[in-house]
């Protein structure tokens, strides 16, 4: 039994207590030094290749054919990089690529959102099966089918065009489960009402489903921008037309046999110019797509 | 809700048809044998300047593009690397008057080049002339994709190649493409460093050893005398060590497949003492088993590396860079046959659906514009010539380097072996030499494993 110490003030802790809360405090602040640190590591760990590629993407391609190791840039220059907008078709490259991408991001959401919809929220037959089937693309990789899609797409003579770079890919499987699973975690209740109150399928989907999506809507759409803009291996098949390239075949295309000893630093700018508009979209809204892949996943 | 049957049913009835349609495409790109009738021959041989007029023909190739370098450029000489030297070659032939227009059609990444020309053959939208490796040459010649190239009949002079390019071109007895260049792997020295460690003749010059004995020998000479790394060779990421591997079982007499071309031969004698070496090198140190191409590369012109393993590709490159006294000469012949891994850069002309003679001639034009301007591409790339002239010519010979290497270029260069596929022998050997000189693997399992694998895989 603790023995009370009558010289102690009231309201005042016992120093027993006062010893205990000060060296919580001391486990608490050494735990949070512990955690930061090894997050820090790990997150320059990870930042590590991409602070080597701007370093290279910086340096001339003749002090990095003799060194290519350092992470800070050695003999810095801008060259890089103004070469690579120099190249007359950059721009057009770049060009195809925003239009490629907003338009495969928004039929992708639109698509995806309407089937995540019917799938979690309206009864038809063969839901169930159609469901599977549809994930049942998830297991097939896209290189499996790709020469079948490049004949169907060369016998309607769509080659080198915008239609035949976007409608392949808004078919989204993991679109439609990011959005069912969202869907189906909303409860019933929020339908039923509004339907009692007059409002019909549509009304509801619009109006009531749409708003509360918001967030997964945003992460799939920002998954879609990501995948659309790095696309490599469609875009390259696909098209034959230089002036048709989006950024990422278009770049790669300027890359030479040996480059990689020869024009380190060249490939390098090429390769932040082509990233860069991801990187941009990912760091405005990387709180958006945490937030809706949290909701997706079930959690509130 | 009152559910809808109809609309399902007719959902999925679609979905099913446009997944059939999807998969019924793809039909055989050509229902031809390979063979060129005598009529077809005599048609292209008939076509004139007139009908050429205003034919654009879509050239296939991996060069690259460099536009910053090459607009508006048509003079060969300015050429200093593979991208810029084609991209003046074909300004060239743009500007040269025979009214046909070569549309370069979209370049892939080196790694990506052939599978963007197996799906255009796939889609029958293949370009006109495909560039692609002497090697691959058998994966698609025999399908009837190719024509063959037989100029006399066509009526296009073409200037006569050495016998390697023409092997290089051929597959089961036909000529099914016009060859560019030889690549061969050499051995690159700095003659500074072997100054050094006084393993020099007399005169200066590089004494070549002529057995793998020797060959470690100089090695621990050059490393206990001066500290440096005495050979160099890419092992990661690259086919650089596979490359040493197979030049080393072709120098003792040995081979990958049987003399029918119908099976692999990886686990023999040959291919393990290949492989030892390999692994001698590693083990005592005188190689950096980790350098991926890029490293080789900066290590030997910084100095570091005594002899490295690269091709006539990086010579122009070596010599322009180099801050020491630069050579680069034949591979050693270290087993008794002189042999070296090398591939060919070659043209094909595709066969279209039409057969049209006017194509065929068009492209066979442009190859011999090609052909023609031999001397300036090997001047711009370092490449071996193709063209018997130009390898005899004294201005070959008096490039940088050149007539040090001309052993290989006239009989020590040894292309793949022609099969069809030649990938999956590729694709089993670098298996191998990477488990054993990477891997840790026991060279002896590691050939084993590497002939299941091609067993296995060449004959899809």
């Amino acid at each position: 039994m603790t023995q009370m110490d009558s010289s102690i003030a009231p309201g005042v802790r016992p120093r027993s207590d006062r010893n205990v809360a000060v060296r919580r405090r001391r486990r608490n602040v050494a735990g949070a030094v512990v955690y930061h640190v090894l997050m820090a590591t790990i997150a320059f760990v990870w930042l590590v290749p991409l602070l080597w590629m701007v370093s290279m993407s910086l340096s001339t391609d003749e002090s990095l054919r003799l060194n290519a190791s350092s992470l800070i840039p050695t003999d810095f220059t801008l060259d890089n990089f103004r070469n690579a907008f120099a190249i007359s078709l950059v721009g057009r490259w770049f060009l195809n690529s925003v239009i490629v991408t907003a338009s495969t991001t928004l039929l992708t959401v639109a698509l995806c959102t309407l089937a995540g919809y019917a799938f979690a929220k309206l009864p038809f037959r063969g839901r169930a099966v159609l469901y599977a089937v549809v994930l049942g693309g998830l297991m097939v990789p896209f290189e499996a089918v790709f020469i079948p899609l490049f004949t169907m797409v060369a016998d309607v003579g769509q080659h080198n065009t915008y239609p035949a770079l976007i409608l392949p890919r808004i078919a989204s499987a993991l679109g439609v489960f990011v959005m069912t699973q969202f869907f189906s975690k909303v409860p019933k209740e929020y339908s039923e009402a509004a339907m009692v109150d007059g409002a019909g399928r549509w009304t509801v989907f619009f109006q009531i489903m749409l708003p509360l999506a918001r967030p997964a809507i945003l992460s799939l759409a920002i998954l879609a921008f990501v995948w659309s803009w790095n696309d490599y291996l469609w875009p390259l098949v696909s098209v034959s037309d230089r002036e048709m390239f989006t950024i990422t075949p278009g770049l790669a295309s300027l890359k030479l046999q040996w480059s990689n000893a020869q024009d380190l630093g060249s490939i390098m700018a090429r390769g932040v110019v082509g990233a860069a508009p991801v990187l941009i979209v990912f760091l405005i809204f990387q709180r958006h797509l945490i937030r809706g892949i949290t909701l997706t996943s079930g959690e509130k | 809700m009152k559910q809808r049957p109809f609309v399902s049913t007719a959902i999925l009835g679609v979905a099913a048809t446009l997944t059939l349609a999807g998969c019924a495409g793809g039909s055989s790109p050509s229902s031809t044998d390979g063979t060129v009738s005598a009529d077809l021959a005599a048609q292209i041989a008939a076509v004139t300047p007139e009908q050429l007029e205003g034919t654009t023909l879509k050239v296939a190739d991996y060069h690259g593009q460099c536009p910053e370098a090459t607009d508006g450029v048509t003079d060969l000489s300015k050429g200093t690397n593979q991208c810029d030297t084609f991209g003046i070659l074909v300004n060239a032939f743009n500007a040269s008057g025979t009214g046909i227009t070569v549309e370069r059609v979209a370049s892939a990444d080196w790694n990506d080049y052939m599978v963007a020309i197996d799906t255009a053959f796939a889609g029958r939208q293949q370009a006109d002339v495909i560039e692609m490796g002497g090697s691959h040459l058998a994966q698609y010649a025999p399908r009837g994709l190719l024509l063959p190239v037989d100029t006399e009949a066509y009526g296009v002079e073409i200037p006569e190649f050495t016998d390697a390019a023409t092997a290089a071109a051929t597959v089961g007895g036909t000529q099914y493409a016009i060859p560019m260049d030889i690549a061969a792997e050499l051995i690159n020295v700095n003659l500074d460093i072997l100054a050094d460690a006084d393993v020099l003749d007399a005169d200066g010059s590089f004494v070549p050893p002529t057995s793998a004995e020797e060959f470690l020998e100089l090695c621990k000479t050059i490393k206990e005398k001066t500290g440096k790394q005495p050979f160099g060779l890419a092992f990661v990421d690259d086919m650089a060590s596979t490359w040493l591997f197979m030049t080393s079982v072709w120098q003792q007499g040995g081979d990958l497949i049987t003399a029918d071309g119908s099976a692999p031969t990886v686990d023999t004698a040959e291919a393990q003492e290949a492989l030892q070496f390999l692994n001698d090198l590693i083990d005592l140190g005188y190689v950096n088993n980790t350098a991926d191409y890029a490293t080789s590369n900066q290590d030997f012109l910084n100095g570091e590396v005594a002899m490295v393993f690269n091709g006539g590709w990086e010579v122009n490159n070596y010599a322009s860079q180099a801050t020491f006294d630069y050579y680069a000469t034949d591979f050693p012949n270290l087993w008794g046959s002189p042999s070296v891994l090398a591939d060919s850069d070659v043209w094909t002309v595709a066969r279209n659906a039409e057969d049209d003679p006017v194509k065929y001639r068009a492209a066979l034009e442009f190859l011999k514009f090609v052909t023609e301007n031999n001397g300036g591409w090997v001047q711009g790339t370092g490449l071996i010539p193709a063209v018997k002239e130009v390898l005899a010519s004294d201005e070959y010979r008096s490039l940088p380097q050149r007539a040090n290497y001309l052993a290989t270029a006239e009989s020590n260069a040894h292309m793949p072996p022609p099969v069809t596929n030649y990938s999956a022998l590729e694709a089993a050997l670098r298996a191998g030499v990477t488990n054993s000189t990477l891997n840790g693997v026991d060279s002896a399992d590691a050939l084993k494993e590497a002939q299941a694998q091609a067993e296995t895989d060449f004959g899809r």
